[in-house]
């Protein structure tokens, strides 16, 4: 009967507590919330509430609410509202309100209010209130009361009363 | 409880023996009889079918669905202009007929729109009747399109010019009209639709030009007005740049020929300017965005699968020890499989986006 009740308790204890065992490849561990499992390849983790994997080449979370991946050369990020990605292709993110891209070559933010471009032989930067343009062979400004354009040989210059122009040679 | 101590003793040996023949059958998977192994491979099955990802649509559509080709690319260019023959155009300037400096300039404009995206209608006014009361009527209803909307042809271009001569009044409000019925059958979804209007002088029949560029805007056709004043004065300049900005255009005041010429090229180069180069840029990258969330979406999955399929395996033992190895080895070519096949995919996405962002700048 005693023996009985030590088997019983026995069975009982590893049920409700931590059971490791040595599996084949590696280590695994599982209590009423969490499991996890490691061996060469990597780390393996569940939560109540996430579920990841570590390795040396890659890494990975899950949550009820966001999403991120890492490998040697690419890294993404997804929350409910936000992408974004890092790789050898470039840089991009996309919010409700922003979006930006950036490759090295090519620059691109956006935002309601504010554009900004830039790919290394033309600029640009537009607020609410300005237009700022630069180009190979022409540049251009805006603002509430003025306006410049300048070309390779001349500049004009508007405003609400005036109108100029000026030959650069 | 002599014999229930014998009994508990007995399970507890009977326990140790079946774990030590578990395992040593999990580390000698491969001399496992073909009975066993077809038994491992059933669990396999159902263990996969239990946690099996739909990957089907990340595989075959992500880059068919969206990466289509772009949109704002392929949205045309519809001009009217809206060229102004009333009887003050008879003036000269730089000892040349103002109306003959104009007809040239937008000749060559014109011309530089040949075999490009953007088609084109000259509508006119003020070359019927006179400059008189008697025959204001005539001339403040003769607006006439003397090019249909469509593409460059420069001999028909020279013959549409040639059709009129400045005489009379100027309904600007009365010609814009006009183009806005020219304009109206196409939508601003896959149209960038635009006024240029080329004046003298303002409106002389009655009409509020400023007020109807902004209902140009206020419906699906979405109509731009620009508007260059030639050789206007200061108080004609401020009513033409009302109507650009009531129409959400430029203005550009110009008193030589060479200005005019310039103004027209300026505003050719604005047509193909930033805005629409920029949304191209940015409709590519949109696309990108949603593809690589497709993606890494089908990635999530994939992952989770597996990192299921080895807690189950491992952790929560829902494999018979002795099966382990072998459904292990049977689902790490399934992932490493499929994984190939998403990674695949990715590239070649990658590849085609390239491609289509390069095509299109």
């Amino acid at each position: 009967m005693k023996l009985s009740l030590i088997i019983l308790t026995c069975v009982t204890v590893l049920t409700a507590g931590t059971l490791t065992v040595g599996a084949a490849r590696g280590v695994a561990e599982e209590t009423p919330t969490t499991r996890s499992y490691r061996d060469d390849r990597g780390t393996w983790e569940e939560t109540p509430t996430t579920l990841s994997f570590t390795s040396a080449d890659l890494s990975w979370m899950i949550t009820p609410t966001t999403f991120s991946y890492e490998t040697k050369d690419r890294s993404w990020i997804e929350t409910p509202t936000t992408y974004s990605y890092e790789g050898p292709e470039g840089e991009w993110m996309e919010t409700p309100t922003t979006r930006t891209f950036d490759d090295g070559e090519l620059y691109l933010d956006e935002t309601p209010t504010t554009r900004t471009f830039d790919d290394g032989i033309e600029n640009l930067i537009e607020t609410p209130t300005t237009k700022t343009y630069r180009g190979e062979d022409a540049s251009f400004e805006e603002t509430p009361t003025t306006r410049t354009y300048q070309n390779k040989t001349e500049i004009w210059t508007e405003t609400p009363t005036t109108n100029t122009r000026t030959n650069l040679f | 409880m002599h014999t229930k101590t014998i009994v508990g003793v007995a399970a507890l040996f009977a326990l140790g023996i079946l774990s030590t023949v578990a395992y040593h059958n999990r580390s000698s998977i491969r001399e496992a009889t073909p009975l066993l192994q077809a038994s491992c491979t059933h669990a396999y099955e159902t263990l996969f079918q239990e946690n099996i990802a739909d990957l089907s649509s990340c595989i075959t559509d992500i880059r068919e669905d969206t990466l289509t080709e772009s949109t704002v690319a392929q949205k045309q260019n519809n001009v009217v202009l809206v060229f102004d023959a009333s009887g003050s155009m008879a003036g000269a300037i730089e000892g040349e007929r103002k109306i003959d400096i104009a007809k040239n300039a937008v000749r060559d404009f014109m011309a530089q729109l040949e075999n490009t995206n953007t088609h084109v209608s000259l509508v006119v006014y003020g070359h019927y009747g006179d400059n008189t009361d008697a025959k204001k009527q005539l001339s403040c209803t003769g607006i006439e399109e003397v090019y249909p909307l469509g593409t460059i042809d420069e001999s028909r271009v020279t013959d549409a010019l040639a059709q009129f001569s400045p005489t009379g009044w100027t309904p600007i409000e009365g010609a814009l009209r006009k183009a806005y019925t020219i304009l109206e059958p196409y939508a601003s979804d896959t149209h960038n639709n635009t006024v240029l209007l080329i004046s003298d002088g303002i409106e002389t029949c009655g009409g509020a030009p400023a007020a109807f560029v902004q209902h140009m805007r206020t419906t699906n056709t979405f109509v731009t007005a620009n508007v260059i004043g030639f050789d206007v004065t200061e108080p004609e300049s401020i009513e033409l740049r009302k109507i650009a900005e009531s129409g959400g255009g430029d203005y550009l005041s110009v008193s030589t020929k060479a200005a005019l010429r310039d103004a027209l090229k300026t505003y050719n180069a604005y047509l193909d300017s930033f805005d629409y180069r920029i949304n191209r840029v940015s409709e590519n990258l949109e696309d990108i965005n949603t593809a690589t969330a497709q993606h890494f979406a089908c990635v999530q999955e994939l992952e989770t699968e597996r990192a299921q399929m080895m807690l189950d395996m491992y952790a929560s033992n829902a494999i018979e020890d002795v099966c382990v190895a072998t459904v292990d080895e049977l689902y790490s070519k399934e992932y490493v499989t499929r994984k190939e096949m998403l990674e695949k995919s990715f590239t070649h996405m990658m590849d085609d986006w390239a491609e289509n962002r390069s095509g299109n700048q």
